[in-house]
């Protein structure tokens, strides 16, 4: 059989490629891109990118600790970055770092979308009452300083990667419940929600099949910030050394190793794990801004 | 135009025949809308019944309610709003208002809705094919998804669709206006409703696709006997196309009857203003008459008659508000001093 011109492959295909084609029209949302690509890539690929693996004792030497930017060490390679001061290379650290901090943040991130999102819309689909108590449980939960939330559920539940995303996850599931809730609000008032309601479909049906996929661009923007915002967060609990255990270093964790040591002037084991995660965070930002820009009706050309 | 005096023989007759009962059965219909902390009654005690394949159309202008009647029946009014009391029999069947699964079996079963725009009816992120097939097998779990297919095929057929194997696979934004309300009646045609309620759904199309559409609807009503309730504020789409007519103001019937007599001899002052309010190519009137005044707030409805703030005729007892008294020949009105008593003015 050949391929039907509206088969449903070739429908979705088009609107990806619609979409991309769009998205490519801002060149600061393109550098964001492809920042966040290579940074997930170079990610994955820390095993084969890394000279070292910074968390296997045996490949460790003592006497590498502190060497500057450029000096080689007993292995016999070059410290591009420099090490810390148990001999660490900064550069596989800075690697394995993004492993620890993208599969939270995007977990956290992820988890706190579908939880969120749907908190969201089921509020905003069945209003009054349910409507009224799981906004102000929303509203409740905003009044706190994200990070404080996150230290206490931390100092009660212990650390772990786990125990993080579930911090995280609390923290962040509100700014997806409110954003969802005012978007599929919009969506539940136009015709084709009662249409689906005349046609009999049940309540799951009408806000799975119709109000979701509706309301799921706005969400969506709110999620590229949101998880940009989670790993900042897990960041800080790992700075503060609250995050995660000393077996999961994340980048948060290798800034606050090294902070020690800035004032001696071994800049070099704070300032690039802060410039890779400053660059994550960037770029996803970049992103986030848009696809919020492609969203906004008012600003369509 | 008020075709009032062309005779059109492909109309046929509905039989009011006592033994049949009524598909629709609507009694003492009210509807409640919450404003702050108080309840406007936006329906207020609408009562009408529709036989097998008739067409009745409910007239107003905007607020005076019909939408709202519409959606009560369907059961789908929104929270402020809420279907106070009265009973809605389809079938002979005493719908449920509390049995949200019973509503929802007897929705797009045998009562089905069609909306007035058709840009915002379709789901614009769904294939047309899953927004009709759901249709089907909402009610059905035992169609396969290639007969659920059929069917809607079928349907997009029926009220003339070219290609609708085609169009099934495309989504709604690729349709005219035009096409996309053929597909918003050809689901609601799906499960062979008894009643359908169609809320001005050529309102927003322009006049010819208006006439095509119309002229559909009236076929496929009368070949499949389904009946229609027709909600619009225009009174020549009124003319062509119902049998009987319901005329509401301020949430409430003023007037009902047969098409043909309502138009030509109006009972109620507001009926013949808003008869008088069309233009008519056949009578070189110099200028329309307009209604004085604005469809009164439902906040704060005058204590008597409602529409004797805009009334030319009202006298002293319009301020005691008139019940809905039937006639011997079965019109309705509802008011004290009736236009056109027998004798034609």
């Amino acid at each position: 059989m050949t391929t039907h011109p509206y088969s449903p492959w070739r429908q979705r295909s088009r609107r990806l490629r619609i979409f991309g084609r769009r998205y490519a029209e801002s060149p600061t949302g393109v550098i964001g891109a492809v920042i966040f690509g290579t940074i997930v890539l170079m990610a994955i690929a820390a095993p084969l990118l890394s000279p070292q693996d910074p968390y296997d004792m045996m490949v460790l030497n003592l006497m590498d600790s502190r060497l500057s930017p450029g000096e080689v060490g007993s292995a016999g390679f070059v410290h591009v970055l420099g090490t810390d001061d148990q001999g660490r290379d900064i550069w596989s650290m800075i690697l394995y770092g993004l492993r620890i901090s993208l599969s939270v943040g995007l977990g956290a991130g992820g988890i706190s979308f579908a939880l969120g999102g749907f908190v969201g819309i089921f509020a905003a689909y069945r209003g009054g009452r349910i409507d009224a108590i799981i906004m102000r449980l929303v509203d409740f939960q905003l009044s706190f300083p994200a990070i404080l939330v996150a230290l206490v559920l931390l100092a009660a539940l212990g650390s772990g990667i786990d125990k993080v995303v579930i911090a995280l996850v609390t923290v962040q599931w509100a700014y997806f419940a409110r954003t969802a809730r005012s978007a599929a609000l919009v969506e539940r008032q136009k015709d084709y929600i009662a249409g689906a309601k005349s046609l009999g479909l049940s309540e799951s049906r009408t806000i799975l099949g119709h109000l979701l996929p509706n309301s799921l661009p706005a969400i969506m923007v709110i999620a590229a910030i949101q998880v940009a915002n989670a790993i900042l967060l897990e960041a800080t609990l790992s700075f503060l050394g609250l995050g995660l255990s000393v077996t999961e270093p994340s980048l948060g964790m290798v800034i606050s190793n090294g902070f020690q040591h800035i004032l001696s002037g071994r800049y070099w084991m704070t300032v690039y794990p802060g410039i890779a995660l400053v660059l994550t965070v960037l770029s996803l930002n970049l992103i986030g801004d848009r696809l919020r820009e492609m969203l906004d009706p008012r600003g369509q050309s | 135009m008020i075709g009032a005096e062309q005779d059109d023989p492909g109309r046929p007759m509905i039989s009011t025949d006592a033994a049949r009962p009524p598909v629709l059965e609507v009694s003492d219909l009210v509807t409640t809308f919450g404003v702050g902390n108080r309840r406007v009654v936006a329906v207020d005690s609408v009562s009408f019944t529709v036989q097998r394949g008739e067409i009745m159309a409910i007239v107003g202008e905007s607020g005076s309610g019909k939408s709202v009647t519409g959606l009560s029946i369907m059961g789908l009014v929104d929270p402020p709003g809420k279907v106070v009391s009265g009973t809605i029999r389809v079938d002979g069947v005493t719908l449920d208002r509390k049995n949200e699964a019973a509503l929802r079996h007897i929705r797009g079963n045998k009562l089905a809705m069609i909306f007035q725009d058709p840009m915002m009816t379709l789901n614009p992120v769904l294939k047309i094919s899953r927004q009709m097939t759901e249709a089907i097998t909402a009610h059905d779990r035992h169609v396969s998804h290639k007969q659920a297919r059929q069917r809607a095929c079928d349907a997009l057929a029926l009220v003339g669709i070219p290609s609708p194997e085609e169009r099934l696979d495309g989504y709604p934004h690729e349709l005219s206006g035009g096409m996309r309300q053929r597909v918003s009646i050809a689901t609601a045609l799906l499960n062979h409703p008894s009643v359908i309620i169609a809320d001005e759904p050529t309102t927003a199309l322009d006049v010819t696709i208006q006439s095509q559409i119309l002229y559909e609807i009236e076929r496929i009503c009368q070949t499949h006997g389904t009946a229609l309730v027709w909600i619009t504020h225009d009174m020549s789409v009124v003319a062509n196309l119902a049998h009987n007519v319901i005329v509401m103001y301020a949430g409430r019937v003023v007037e009902s009857g047969p098409v043909r007599e309502v138009l030509e001899h109006p009972l109620h002052p507001y009926t013949r203003g808003l008869i008088d309010s069309v233009p008519d190519i056949d009578v070189r009137k110099g200028r329309l008459t307009p209604i004085p005044g604005m469809t009164p707030q439902l906040l704060d409805l005058p204590p008597g008659c409602k529409f004797a703030p805009r009334c030319p005729l009202r006298v002293a007892q319009c301020d005691v508000e008139p019940p809905l008294t039937t006639r011997p020949d079965g019109r309705r009105v509802r008011c004290v001093r009736p236009l056109d008593t027998g004798a034609s003015a």
